[in-house]
């Protein structure tokens, strides 16, 4: 059994007996433990040390008055100032925060006695046994009140600090080690000789209010400076009357421990409410900080996805529009504008799209970790938008270089058949000019009948020339059609010579028949025919034919693409070559033909006159074939020099060639990697996250491969050289393979970051994230790095989830499904799945902790006032949630009051109602 | 979703001033991609043993709530005294693994294909 009381800790609390002795005094003990003095030693009479009596009646008389000051009253004398009860039954409503039943007004000593019992009784009423009697204090027992106010104090101001389990005593022991521990000199055993230096006070203010005093100034020398300094402090600054006598503690061997307790308990309690208040303004910090933060990444995703639906939308019609300007050096132009789209201005637009998608699923998962609503971005800003705007993107973009290609290609073959037909049509003109007026002339009329013989057979050779002819009208009227097919942009001249070629052309062969039908009705007159130039009329008609033909071909425009077709042309020139020696004698004959009947007619004295056979003058018999022969060496320097630049081009096609097949493996095996990293993970996230940094590293380094490469297919561009057989690579192929290495191994590291951050934030171990990641590996048979809703259900009844086979199963796995699949998508994403399987079990209701916290730095208010939010929290977070923060409207509203309540669950996207 | 696989309740609540709380914390709608459901319950509430956390809300006085805004079902509960709610019960009960999860060892992932096989043009290019 206790001295002076006793306690039990009971499931309802603790409960405070006293026992009392026969004469009825409260002993007081002059040494050792009081508290668990044995019985018969507190028997004695007069025990009460003067000195300890003078420091209790100090000390309890400040501490009544440290309360009794809150409904403006006071005690002066302790003995006397509650003997009527009146004050003592206001004292204990005020620390209770309690109403006592009314006082007996009167003056008699009945009327006292029932008031201090009613004092008594409410003490009682609250677990404590008391020993006292009313009589004791009304008669003014100096021990017995000191008990009871002892008893009071206890109860009131120490009994609720007891600390894990532990006697009130004990309780607060504790919290002075706990909050002293840190300072050099101070050791608190006791509440006696470890206060006597002061040292302890100090450090227990310094420990809550460093800006009060500078601890390390002091010394355990100067006792008394110390005791005084704590207690100044405590009155000025934390409102804690002086209830000790410095001088009086510093030279009592061991002080009155009951003292000690109740100043320190006063400490303890003026701590502890400005504790609780710094407690709930740093939860309330960290929940804005959190929403802060989010806002900002929410805006910074609206700020991006503009930007990019902006410059999507605005390079769309360029990649559609397929209007061209028939000329070859603006589509060369719009080539080069698109390279450069596809070097310089597509591949940050499409680190921005990667970025977007990870900051989205960053953004998702610290919204799902904090437990806040999910981010929904404005219409038309939505990841899917985003994804299908760029689809239109490379919709509209692919095909486009190859439609300027074939466009350059067109251009060219255009420009070319151009040139053909001005050629063709420039000899044909040369041949036709004259030969109307020939034919329509009718001089035949007066001729003799030899000479219309001659003139008829004049005409039949020119039937022969004519036919000859036909095949170049029909190939210019062939060019024409395909100039008009191509769409040649001068393609009115074009026709109107064609036309005017063909008109004439057929105004001839009706002349032809005519004058052939004139000639042969006249035939019949014409018996002699002269056959002294037949034979060379004959020779020299097809000769010039020959010639002419020869002329044209040796001046014919080749369009080819590749070495063997230069090498056919050379092969066929010099089949044409080999038939030269024939065409010398041939020419040798007509000429002799010519010198033969110069020599007749010399020998005969005969004037020369003209053939009448043909128009063939030797003389331009000669000159063509002079001309011819200047043609062929000529021709033979521009088969060559052609031939050398097929062959550089050749040499330009192994050059890129070469590098694609050097460049286009490293990617597949770079990706083959990549691969395997993105399915195994190997060693800890960081080094995962390391070892994708390197691989980013490399890559960059790698880019110089490319941009070579990229040079290497602007030549081919630039020679017209449209076809490759060296490699099956493409630089198109390269791009979008290097790029989408690129894009997915920023997409990893994004995913690695995230995953490292729920590690951090769920406090899970490596360990465990290895299985989830098994796990998913094994249900995830594509490989794609997501489940498809069989694949997870799957997955789920693995992980333990018991999901049945039928409606009610169907039920709950769609509801699982609507969760992690918000967007729905259709597919369960690593991130999603992980964070599902790792939510927290016990469902902690954040609002109401959020609430709590608003209400103690409220002081219990269903508001909070402006000046209160300004005074607790950071500056910008206090205006932030004045914005934020509507009016409170309840009956006990006051002017500029807020109301946190509804701010608290908006924050979560949650209202009460 | 399909939401014919929870049962519908219809629930009638009544009260007898606006500054009278009904007792229910509201969660979700379609700006939050989340159905409108209950999220806890006051007791001795008008909506104490009516509602149920995990209920989902199908439909407001005859009103749909399928696209329903949080703020739009904040704004009609709060302005009535009398409410007609159809709820489907347990639509948002959270689900819980009812027995260990089996273990999977990180075996030899399968080969993966290469980005640039038979890639001879540019329109058949492997997408991933």
């Amino acid at each position: 059994m206790s001295a002076y009381y006793h306690e039990t800790n009971g499931h309802n609390g603790m409960s405070t007996k006293q026992h009392r002795n026969g004469n009825g005094t409260y002993p007081q003990k002059n040494s050792g433990d009081e508290y668990m003095m044995p019985e018969e030693e507190w028997e004695r009479e007069s025990v009460l040390d003067p000195a300890w009596e003078r420091q209790q009646k100090k000390t309890f008389t400040a501490w009544c008055n440290s309360h009794l000051r809150k409904v403006e009253t006071s005690i002066e004398n302790i003995e006397e100032d509650f003997q009527n009860g009146l004050k003592l039954m206001l004292l204990l409503e005020v620390i209770s925060n309690e109403q006592l039943p009314k006082p007996d007004r009167g003056r008699m000593r009945f009327h006292k006695i029932a008031n201090v019992n009613k004092a008594l009784d409410f003490i009682a009423s609250k677990g404590v046994k008391l020993m006292v009697g009313a009589e004791e204090i009304v008669d003014g027992n100096l021990k017995m009140t000191l008990g009871m106010i002892w008893t009071i104090i206890l109860r009131f101001a120490i009994q609720d600090i007891s600390v894990e389990e532990m006697s009130a005593k004990e309780g607060l022991l504790l919290w002075c080690q706990r909050k002293t521990s840190p300072y050099k000199n101070v050791n608190v055993q006791n509440f006696h000789t470890s206060f006597k230096d002061g040292l302890a006070f100090c450090a227990l203010i310094h420990r809550h209010r460093p800006d009060l005093l500078d601890y390390n100034k002091l010394t355990k020398e100067d006792p008394l400076t110390n005791l005084n300094l704590a207690f100044d402090i405590a009155e000025k600054h934390l409102d804690i009357p002086k209830m000790l006598d410095a001088e009086e503690i510093n030279n009592s061997i061991k002080a009155d421990e009951k003292v000690v307790m109740t100043y320190v308990s006063s400490y303890y309690h003026a701590f502890s409410t400005t504790q609780k208040a710094e407690q709930a303004a740093s939860r309330i910090c960290k929940v804005l900080s959190i929403n802060q933060e989010n806002e900002q990444m929410m805006s910074e995703y609206e700020r991006l996805a503009s930007d990019l639906l902006e410059w999507i939308k605005q390079k769309r019609p360029w990649l559609e529009n397929r209007a061209t300007d028939n000329t070859l050096n603006g589509t060369q132009a719009k080539l080069g504008e698109f390279r450069d789209y596809c070097r310089s201005q597509k591949p940050p637009k499409l680190s921005q799209k990667a970025k977007l998608e990870t900051d989205f699923n960053t953004l998702q998962t610290r919204l799902r970790l904090s437990n806040r609503p999910i981010f929904t971005p404005t219409e038309g800003k939505l990841i899917a938008n985003i994804v299908e705007a760029w689809k239109g993107l490379e919709l509209a973009e692919k095909g486009f270089e190859d439609w300027l290609l074939r466009e350059l290609r067109r251009l060219e073959r255009l420009d070319h058949l151009g040139k053909k037909f001005q050629h063709k049509c420039d000899i044909h003109e040369e041949w036709s000019v004259g030969k109307i007026d020939l034919l329509k002339s009718a001089d035949f009329k007066q001729y003799s009948l030899n000479d219309l013989r001659a003139l008829l057979r004049k005409h039949l050779a020119f039937e022969s020339d004519l036919a000859a002819h036909q095949d170049r009208v029909e190939q210019i009227a062939a060019i024409a059609q395909e100039l008009n097919v191509l769409g040649y942009d001068q393609i009115t001249r074009v026709n109107q010579r064609c036309e005017k070629i063909c008109n004439e052309w057929d105004q001839l062969s009706n002349l032809t028949k005519q004058r052939r039908s004139a000639l042969t009705e006249a035939e019949k007159i014409v018996e002699n025919i002269d056959s002294l130039f037949l034979e060379y009329a004959k020779k020299a008609a097809s000769f010039s034919n020959w010639l002419d033909g020869a002329r044209e071909d040796l001046v014919d425009m080749f369009f080819i693409h590749t070495l063997d077709e230069i090498s056919g042309l050379i092969e066929a020139h010099n089949q044409f070559k080999a038939t030269l020696g024939d065409a010398n004698s041939e020419f040798k004959t007509i000429i002799r033909l010519v010198e033969e009947a110069r020599q007749i007619c010399h020998e005969n004295n005969l004037e020369i006159t003209s053939n009448p056979y043909t128009n063939i003058e030797s003389d331009e018999i000669t000159s063509k074939w002079n001309e011819v022969q200047t043609l062929v060496p000529q021709r033979d320097q521009d088969l060559q020099n052609e031939h050398s630049k097929q062959q550089q081009n050749e040499r330009f096609r192994m050059q890129f060639a070469q590098k694609a097949n050097v460049v286009g493996p490293w990617i597949e095996q770079q990706h083959e990697q990549l691969q395997q990293l993105t399915v195994q993970v190997v060693g800890t996230l960081e080094q995962h996250q390391k070892q994708l940094e390197a691989m980013e590293t490399s890559f960059v380094q790698y880019r110089p491969h490319i941009d070579e490469l990229e040079k290497y297919n602007q030549q081919i561009q630039e020679c017209m050289i449209f076809e490759n057989r060296h490699t099956p690579y493409t630089m198109e192929v390269i791009r979008v393979a290097w790029e989408q290495l690129n894009t997915q191994l920023t997409r990893q590291i994004a995913e690695i970051k995230n995953q490292i951050y729920t590690l951090e934030k769920k406090g899970i171990s490596e360990e465990q994230m290895n299985e989830f990641r098994a796990a998913f590996a094994h249900f995830d048979k594509s490989r794609s790095r997501r489940l498809d809703p069989k694949e997870f259900r799957s997955c789920l009844i693995a992980c333990g989830y018991n999901i049945r086979e039928d409606r009610q199963g169907d039920a709950d796995f769609q509801r699982i499904m609507a969760d992690v699949d918000p967007s729905q998508t259709g597919f369960v994403t690593f991130e999603s799945f992980l964070d599902f399987m790792t939510r927290e079990n016990s469902e902690e209701d954040n609002v109401d902790q959020l609430i709590q916290a608003f209400k103690t730095l409220s002081a219990d208010k269903p508001y909070i006032t402006a000046a209160e939010l300004k005074r607790e929290l950071p500056a910008d977070q206090a205006v932030w949630c004045m914005q934020r923060m509507k009016p409170y409207t309840g009956a006990d509203s006051v002017a500029g009051a807020y109301d946190y309540k509804t701010f608290s669950s908006a924050l979560y996207g949650e209202s009460d109602l | 979703m399909d939401y014919t696989l929870f049962p519908t309740i219809p629930v009638f609540l009544e009260r007898s001033s606006l500054d009278h709380s009904w007792g229910f914390r509201l969660q979700g709608g379609i700006d939050y991609r989340l159905p409108l459901s209950i999220k806890k319950v006051v007791s001795n509430s008008p909506a104490h043993n009516k509602l149920f956390p995990g209920d989902g809300i199908a439909s407001i006085d005859g009103q749909d709530t399928s696209s329903m805004k949080h703020e739009d079902a904040e704004n009609i509960l709060r302005n009535s005294l009398r409410l007609q709610l159809v709820l489907r019960r347990g639509q948002l009960t959270t689900i819980r693994p009812s027995k260990p999860a089996v273990k999977f060892g990180s075996g030899p992932a399968t080969p993966i294909s290469s980005a640039l096989n038979n890639t001879t043009t540019a329109n058949n290019y492997r997408r991933f």
